[in-house]
């Protein structure tokens, strides 16, 4: 059989990764992760015969080359992972020292007739494409679209493997890690959102969406200028290419132009609704419904209506 | 005095691709190529790395076909010169041929100190050339750089990550991917685009950074390329503000979300 290895930065989604590569048809399931985050219980039911452990911290350059050396001792036909930022990188490096295909975000994978091949966004998120990968092992990093499900089989109690490879790391520092507060809504859940853009001239104006999806039991998203450039919310809140791909009942972007790579995450959002007084603006091509109109003059008249109204959300 | 090496990609321009209908497949005949935003902010932060510290830029690229023109036009941000190849054998390129092909065009181009990359390009989002290139030169990488200070034989570097940021110090020689944070770029002047029609492209034949054929084989194929189509209803409310509210409020009803 071919073997898997799950390489993990964070185990909230061990589970998962262990499901898909066991829905692929792979076994052993090996996870390869950082000593201090390991969860022998979750491994174990989750079907893990081995996890072999580092002691690196978080450098992708060094997390590499030992990727690299249990790679070259345990031959797994896949090396698989989360597509987070920290992993594609290891993931990338790891693949050109050994001549091998990677691809990431990916959002679908399968295994046949031997061929693994992959569905990822690509030309901004706009198109799928569709790739084979030639050769072996392979590495892919996946977005939550391409979890499968699947009945594992638990493992009574997996092999604990701690690795150790005598690196010179002297060129690399990382002097200060400031972590953001993660938001309490996993979007990707969320029935209800109200997308923000660079329509909004200052981040206390956000109270007026933040009303309406109040109003509406909804929590709030946004382009990727709002979280990334300016900072006025929590990078996990933005939508699209690099960010979260929202599945709601109701999206309302507001003040937003819909560039492509906005547009792809919100694909399966049910109704659009686009709220921009540029009529050109290309968000009214991805939307159900479009009112053309200034959002600091509609959002207050439609606060007060929803307000005045009897009319409640049924999500509450 | 710095050297800076900064790689650049003809991408397709994603606004003005278009595809047809029935197939979903692109349209070959709205294909146009431009280098993608990532690429460009690299290039500014490379202009700004020489203004504040003295240098060179040179500008990377790799493909088939390469406009000349599309390439000046990079250069027009304050880029020195430019060594590309462009070759049919690179048509179907994957990250694996192009990051051998500029990690080579980078040792022909001369001991860079810092070479920049944006952290996916606009085509093909593959989020993995810089990290590559630096593995085959053997050198440090950093990604989703969103601040870059240089003092003297280090950078100090702001990384982006899902869950905060990462301050790091890294010896040079060193490879840096960049994000779309890190700057806005300049729109070049009528003179600076004047001045870089005059500055040199170097085309380097593939044959002269002497590549063994494996090296030239993409491990990753594309089997096909298809629209994600979404039906939208596409109605625009009109009226009064007041008349919009309600029909808004009416359609959110019938939706069955307000009740
Ligand atoms: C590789 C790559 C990845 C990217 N990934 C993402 C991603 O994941 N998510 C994402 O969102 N973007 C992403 N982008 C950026 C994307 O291309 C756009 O730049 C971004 O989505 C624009 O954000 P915006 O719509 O808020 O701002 P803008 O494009 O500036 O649009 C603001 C809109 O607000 C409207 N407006 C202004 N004033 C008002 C008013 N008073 N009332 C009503 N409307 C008003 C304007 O008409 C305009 O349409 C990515 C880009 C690249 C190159």
């Amino acid at each position: 059989m071919s073997s898997a290895l799950i390489y993990a930065e964070d185990w909230e989604h061990i589970p998962e990764l262990l499901s898909t590569s066991a829905a692929l048809g792979l076994s052993p399931l090996i996870i390869f992760s950082h000593r201090d985050l390991i969860d022998i219980k979750v491994a174990a039911k989750n079907g893990a015969s081995e996890i072999i452990t580092h002691r690196l911290e978080p450098i992708p350059t060094y997390i590499s080359r030992l990727l690299v050396q249990v790679i070259s001792e345990r031959q797994p036909r896949i090396i698989l992972g989360e597509a987070k930022k920290n992993v594609r990188e290891i993931f990338g490096r790891a693949a050109q020292r050994m001549g091998k295909a990677c691809v990431n975000n990916c959002n679908n994978i399968d295994i046949a007739e031997g061929i693994v091949r992959i569905i990822r966004p690509i030309l901004g998120g706009g198109y799928n494409g569709i790739q084979e990968l030639i050769g072996s092992p392979v590495f892919v990093t996946i977005r939550p679209e391409a979890f499968k499900k699947y009945p594992v089989k638990s493992v009574e109690e997996p092999l604990i493997t701690e690795i150790d490879l005598k690196l010179k790391r002297d060129s690399i520092k990382l002097v200060d890690k400031k972590t953001t507060k993660r938001s309490e809504v996993d979007l990707s859940l969320a029935k209800v959102i109200v997308g923000v853009g660079r329509g909004f001239r200052n981040k206390e104006d956000l109270k007026l969406a933040e009303e309406l999806a109040e109003l509406l039991n909804g929590v709030i998203g946004c382009s990727r200028p709002i979280s990334s450039d300016l900072k006025w919310l929590p990078e996990d809140r933005h939508i699209g290419l690099s960010g979260k791909w929202i599945r709601s009942r109701l999206y309302i972007a507001v003040g937003i132009s819909g560039q492509i790579q906005h547009v792809v995450g919100i694909k399966n959002a049910e109704t659009v609704i686009a709220i921009n007084n540029d009529p050109d603006a290309p968000i009214h091509k991805e939307s159900d419904y479009s009112i053309i109109a200034d959002l600091y003059e509609f959002l207050p008249v439609l606060i007060k209506k929803l307000r005045e109204s009897k009319l409640r959300s049924i999500y509450g | 005095m710095l050297n800076i090496h900064v790689c650049v990609k003809q991408s397709i321009d994603i606004n003005s691709l278009e595809y047809d209908p029935d197939t979903l497949r692109p349209r070959l005949e709205t294909l146009q190529f431009r280098i993608g935003d990532a690429d460009l902010c690299a290039v500014e932060e490379a202009v700004r790395i020489k203004e504040n510290n003295g240098g060179k830029v040179t500008l990377l690229c790799a493909g088939h076909n390469i406009n000349p023109d599309i390439i000046r036009e990079a250069m027009a941000i304050g880029a020195d010169d430019a060594y590309v190849v462009s070759d049919p054998l690179v048509r179907d390129a994957d990250q694996w041929v192009y990051a051998n092909v500029l990690a080579a065009l980078s040792v022909l181009a001369g001991q860079p100190d810092i070479i920049l990359c944006g952290e996916s390009s606009l085509d093909d989002s593959a989020y993995q050339v810089g990290p590559r290139i630096a593995e085959e030169l053997d050198l440090p990488s950093i990604t989703h750089v969103t601040r870059l200070e240089v003092k003297e034989r280090k950078i100090i570097a702001e990384r982006a990550i899902e869950d905060g940021v990462e301050i790091l110090e890294v010896e040079l020689p060193v490879v840096v991917s960049v994000g779309l944070e890190i700057n806005t770029p300049r729109l070049p002047s009528l003179l600076m685009i004047r001045a870089a029609s005059r500055k040199n492209v170097n085309f380097i034949p593939l044959d002269a950074i002497k590549l063994p054929k494996e090296k030239l084989s993409s491990l990753v194929k594309y089997c096909d390329i298809k629209a994600i189509k979404v039906g939208r209803k596409n109605v625009v409310l009109s009226g009064s503000l007041e008349e919009i509210a309600s029909m808004l409020l009416s359609v959110l009803k019938s939706d069955g979300v307000i009740q």
